[in-house]
């Protein structure tokens, strides 16, 4: 546990780490902390719960069959489910799914069967002592929120972020080629200002605008309709 | 709003995410939050405690009622240290009363069973809203972020609830199952209700300060993302960083500038300093050693560059200033000269990076082009008509399936082609394993009578053809003993020997057969007589093979005229003979 008692953090604190492959390029990934896993494990639990139901009821007819029937599908489902749907679904089950969260490696490639395997198998500690308290209390501790069998099997979860392509109301302003060139941390500052004016209130706009006055050498209401026209520009709206 | 000390990394996050990062500010100042709850909840709970015991059974009632109350002091610690302050906050005591009893009322009666209290929670404690101010701005943050603040309690009372149950289960797991507890006394202590409601407040206080830190940092920073949003600090952030660089840069070609306009008096400090040393220098030297000037003035003195350069640290300069060093008696390039030296070399720094950035803008670097439809990347369109072919078909065979008049013949059709799979996949596998099954359809006919391309054509280095052998093996042994070259003899009856067994006993001999492996597959499928006779020439024809010992004329004869004895006979006689 990384506990600082007093005093302030040498790096900001982020949910974000970043892994550097072989060749020098650097992936980022945002780890999925306890709550939104305990929500997804849900979901998962009222699918299994579904199939157990309907499995129940349909071979109950059956007799002594229906249930060793029955009870092999309980069995099944409660150890492979989480790793059939990890392999093969891109380490998403449906709970999953539902969070936009993924299981990978810890160096962020697809995770492979025996590293599901083992991460589930795992289930059995991080379930103890009552309703998975330990793997509650390992994922709050360590660092990019991995529970026991996450460590064991050398596994993370994180936020399955295919970032969506935004891009600004159509009517918006004319665009408008920057009247400087721009480096790439400014392009980059004005499309986000851009995409994200609508959530802007026009005062907080304004104020920020003028905080760039030594790039657009505008101010106020002026200098934010410059950077939004600015920034529909660089989106590609010609 | 000072964002210098933010102790967070201040991007735009999902709800969920904004969670997660209420955990990692948790876990990093977690025991002053925890102290922050827990001191205020003992201060109203031990005198509860001592005073009278029937309250520890209101205790978690209370504790439980009060939480809106006891989380405003984690959080008012917590909004500090995301700021960056760590001092501990100097509150007078006025502040303390105001901190726990403002807008107390509404958040203990009406806003108690608030699903979105931690969040909420900074309206109340930070912003210092209420009545219908704080329900607008409620509102206004409220509006995406509900949903996760909801979930965040209800999946936090559970974490708290399972902790509760943990903890009593982590103790009875630990009971070791030979442990005989003697349930009478431990039901009679758990039916003492003050034991039991000792146990239960303690341990239900447990998990709550466990939880509450989490609890409430989660809310702040859904709240803190959620202001993040609207208030785009990340973006101000950046914003500022951009201006920085920008004036950063302008100040540089300030400098620059102002280096420029002194430029001209520098150059001609330093011509003059050029103009005088090394002419002194070369007067002087020239003269006292009656040396040729350029000779000396090729090198510098160590002296002379040292005054060069504390006269100017850009190395430019310097370097100019050497190659006019270098050769003291030409012309020393004029201020003018070094000036434009100086000035390119200032603009091109500046220039080219927005020359650089708006070539880049331009084609061949950047071409744009409007694409408005899809399409496959093999371009000439041929896995598209394969697609449709593939769709179009099964689409037919659906419609097949559908009427009502070919049912029956689809249905027999399908069970052809699942027969006919089925016998496949069985031809399939026994294909496979082919190799399994020979040895058990034949599995001594083969070893019996192998087939004439088996048998090899030499054993042990020595040919055994039909064709290296004489046609009368027992004539030429003869006429070799007579004229005693008895290896020859032995060496040729042993071939023959070899051979006769080969083929016309079906021996299975190999080509790496040693005597001995001969002797003994001779023995294992060939009659007693000649197996015994095989073994005996073996003998004798290793001990001179590899003993070097000859065995006499006579034994070489007897054993030659025995083999054709074997030869001749029939199979029976054969038996008689050896008996006898």
């Amino acid at each position: 546990m990384t506990v600082n008692a007093q005093g302030p953090t040498n790096t900001p604190l982020d949910t974000h780490f970043n892994v550097e492959t072989p060749e020098g390029i650097q992936f980022n990934a945002a780890a999925a902390g306890p709550i939104p896993r305990m929500l997804a494990y849900t979901i998962d639990s009222l699918w299994r719960g579904l199939v157990y139901c309907i499995v129940f009821i349909t071979t109950d007819f059956l007799g002594k069959a229906g249930e060793g029937f029955f009870l092999i599908t309980l069995f099944l489902l409660e150890w492979f489910y989480p790793v059939v749907f990890e392999v093969f679904r891109n380490g998403q089950t449906p709970g999953k799914k539902a969070f936009k969260i993924k299981v990978v490696n810890e160096d962020l490639t697809p995770v492979t069967w025996g590293n599901s395997f083992i991460r589930n198998l795992l289930r059995a500690v991080d379930i103890l002592p009552f309703f998975y308290v330990f793997g509650l209390t390992s994922m709050t501790l360590s660092k990019h929120f991995q529970r026991l069998g996450d460590m064991a099997a050398g596994t993370v979860v994180i936020y399955n972020t295919a970032a969506p392509m935004r891009a600004p109301k159509e009517n918006a302003l004319e665009p408008c080629a920057p009247p400087k060139a721009l480096t790439p941390n400014e392009r980059r500052a004005i499309t986000e200002f851009t995409l994200r004016s609508s959530d802007i209130s026009e005062s907080r706009q304004e104020e920020l605008a003028t905080l760039l006055k030594p790039v657009t050498d505008k101010e106020g209401e002026e200098g934010a309709k410059l950077l939004k026209s600015i920034g529909a520009w660089l989106l590609g709206h010609k | 709003m000072n964002f210098d000390r933010l102790q967070v990394n201040p991007e735009l996050r999902n709800k969920w995410q904004a969670i997660d990062m209420g955990i990692a500010l948790a876990r990093q100042w977690y025991w002053p939050l925890l102290l922050a709850w827990v001191i205020p909840v003992l201060i109203v709970s031990i005198p509860f405690a001592i005073i009278d015991s029937t309250f520890i059974t209101l205790l978690p009632l209370i504790i439980w009622w009060l939480k809106p109350l006891f989380e405003r002091l984690p959080l008012l610690y917590l909004s500090r240290y995301l700021f960056g302050e760590f001092a501990r906050p100097k509150m007078t005591l006025k502040g303390w009363f105001r901190l726990y009893t403002f807008d107390a009322f509404a958040a203990l009666t009406w806003r108690r069973l608030s699903v979105c209290r931690s969040f909420t929670l900074a309206i109340t404690v930070l912003e210092k809203q209420k009545g219908h101010a704080r329900a607008e701005r409620r509102r206004l943050l409220g509006r995406s972020t509900n949903r996760a603040a909801t979930w965040l309690t209800i999946t936090l009372i559970h974490a708290e609830m399972f902790l509760l149950f943990g903890c009593v289960s982590l103790v009875v797991l630990f009971i070791p199952e030979q442990v005989d507890i003697n349930y009478d006394t431990l039901w009679s202590i758990i039916e003492n209700p003050t034991v039991i409601e000792y146990v239960y407040t303690f341990l239900y206080f447990i998990s709550i300060a466990i939880i509450t830190p989490f609890y409430v940092a989660c809310g702040f920073y859904l709240y803190i993302n959620r202001r993040i949003e609207l208030e785009a600090w990340d973006i101000e952030i950046q914003f500022k960083q951009c201006a920085e660089s920008r004036l950063q840069n302008a100040r540089k070609q300030q400098n620059r500038e102002k280096q420029k306009r002194h430029l001209p008096d520098l150059t001609k400090v330093r011509s003059i300093i050029t103009a005088i040393i090394p002419t002194l220098g070369t007067m002087l030297i020239g003269g006292l050693l009656l040396l040729p000037a350029a000779a000396i003035a090729e090198e510098p003195t160590p002296k002379y560059a040292l005054l060069q350069e504390s006269s100017d640290s850009s190395t430019t300069s310097s370097t100019t200033s050497r190659k006019t060093l270098s050769t003291p008696d030409a012309q020393i390039p004029p201020p003018e000269e070094s000036q434009t030296l100086w000035r390119s070399d200032a603009d091109a720094t500046l220039d080219t990076k927005e020359r650089i950035l708006s070539i880049l803008e331009s084609p061949p670097f950047v071409i744009e082009k409007e694409v408005h439809h899809w399409k496959p990347k093999t371009s000439n369109g041929i896995v598209k008509t394969i697609r449709e072919k593939i769709i179009s078909a099964i689409l037919s065979l659906l419609s097949l399936l559908g009427a009502p008049s070919n049912r029956i013949d689809i249905a027999l059709f399908v069970e052809i082609l699942l027969w006919g799979l089925v016998i496949a996949i069985i031809g399939l596998i026994l294909w496979h394993f082919r190799h399994h099954f020979e040895g058990l359809i034949a599995p001594k006919s083969k070893s019996l009578s192998p087939l004439e391309s088996d048998i090899p054509d030499t054993i042990m280095g020595m040919k055994v053809t039909q064709e290296s052998l004489p046609t009368d093996v027992i004539g030429t042994i003869q006429s070799l003993l007579s004229t005693n070259q008895l290896k020859e003899a032995l060496s040729l009856l042993y071939r023959a020997n070899l051979h006769d067994l080969a083929h016309r006993h079906h021996v299975s001999l190999k080509s790496w057969c040693t005597e001995m492996e001969c002797a003994q597959l001779a023995q294992a499928s060939c009659p007693a007589p000649i197996a015994s006779y095989f073994t005996a020439l073996t003998h004798c024809w290793l001990q001179l093979a590899y003993g070097h010992h000859l065995p006499d004329k006579s034994k070489i004869l007897s054993l030659a005229n025995d083999w054709s004895n074997l030869q001749h006979s029939p199979p029976q006689v054969l038996d008689h003979g050896a008996s006898q």
